[in-house]
C-alpha cells in the first residue's frame, strides 16, 4: 500500500515538475526555448536509456521490468503535466 | 496517523497541481504568480508524501520481518518443548520397562528363595522325625512300652486327652514310616 503510494507520488512529482516547466515557459519566450530544450534533452535521454537498457540496469542495480516501468511512467507523467498546462484556461 | 498524513499530502499535491491552472487566469499577473506558487507547493507536498511513504514502507518491512522472526521463535520453542516432552516420555517408558524386568528378576529370585526355604523346612522336619524315631527305638530297646515312651518323649500320661491322642498319632506315624 505505502509502496504504491510512493510510486503514485513519483508519477505526481514528474507531472508537477513538467507542469512547472510549462508554467515557466509561459512567462518569457526565451524561457520557452529553454524549456523546449529541456524536454528535447529528456526525450533524447529516454530514448538512449531505452536502447541501452541492459547497461543501465547493470549500473543502477535494478530489474529490467522496473527500469522500463520507471521510464514509461516518467514519460507519461511528463506528457500529462504538459497536457494539463496546455489545457488550462 | 502516518498514513493519514501521506494521504493528506498526496491529495494536497494533486489539488495544488490541478486546481490553479483551471481556476486562475494566466492573463492576470497575480493569478499567474499564484499558479507558480501552487505548483511549487504541490511539488513539495508530493515530495514529502513520497518520502514519508518510503519511510513507512521500510518500517512495515522491518515489522513484518520482526513478526516473522517472533513467529519462527514461537514455532521453534513449541517444537523444542514437544521434542523434549517426547524424549522425556520415552525415557520414562524405558525406565518403566527396565524396572518391570527388574521386578521379574526379583519375583523369580523370591520364588527360588521360597522353594529353598520350603526344602529346608522339610529337611528340618525330617531331621526332627529321625531324632524322635531314634529316641523311640532306643526306648523300645530298653524295653519301654508305648505309653511309657509317649510319657518320656511328649510328657503326656495315658488317657483320653487330646494331647495324648495327638502324641499317640505322631508315635504311630513315626513307627509306620519306620516300617515297624
Amino acid at each position: 500500500m505505502t509502496k504504491a503510494i510512493a510510486l503514485g507520488n513519483n508519477f505526481l512529482l514528474t507531472a508537477i515538475a513538467s507542469s512547472f516547466l510549462c508554467w515557466l515557459a509561459s512567462l518569457h519566450p526565451s524561457l520557452l526555448l529553454f524549456v523546449q530544450a529541456l524536454f528535447a534533452l529528456k526525450l533524447i535521454i529516454s530514448a538512449t536509456a531505452w536502447l541501452l537498457d541492459d547497461a543501465i540496469i547493470a549500473l543502477l542495480g535494478i530489474g529490467l521490468l522496473q527500469f522500463r516501468f520507471r521510464l514509461i511512467g516518467g514519460t507519461i507523467g511528463a506528457l500529462v503535466g504538459v497536457g494539463v498546462m496546455l489545457c488550462r484556461s | 496517523m502516518s498514513l493519514l498524513k501521506i494521504s493528506a499530502l498526496t491529495v494536497s499535491g494533486v489539488t495544488l497541481w490541478l486546481a490553479p491552472p483551471f481556476v486562475f487566469s494566466r492573463k492576470i499577473p497575480l493569478h499567474n504568480f499564484l499558479q507558480g506558487v501552487a505548483l511549487v507547493s504541490g511539488f513539495a507536498c508530493a515530495f514529502e508524501a513520497r518520502r514519508c511513504a518510503l519511510k513507512m514502507a521500510k518500517t512495515e518491512e522491518f515489522e513484518a520481518m520482526k513478526d516473522a522472526a517472533v513467529a519462527a521463535d514461537v514455532v521453534d520453542s513449541i517444537a523444542t518443548s514437544a521434542y523434549v516432552s517426547e524424549q522425556q516420555r520415552r525415557n520414562e517408558a524405558e525406565l518403566l520397562i527396565a524396572s518391570d524386568s527388574n521386578r521379574e528378576l526379583l519375583e523369580r529370585a523370591l520364588a527360588l528363595s521360597c522353594e529353598d526355604e520350603e526344602a529346608e523346612n522339610v529337611q528340618l522336619a525330617q531331621n526332627a522325625d529321625n531324632e524322635l524315631r531314634e529316641r523311640i527305638l532306643q526306648l523300645q530297646a530298653r524295653g519301654y512300652g508305648k505309653a511309657k515312651i509317649i510319657l518320656e518323649i511328649w510328657g503326656v500320661t495315658k488317657g483320653g486327652s487330646p494331647k495324648y491322642k495327638a502324641a499317640e498319632a505322631e508315635y504311630k506315624r513315626l513307627m509306620q514310616e519306620e516300617g515297624v
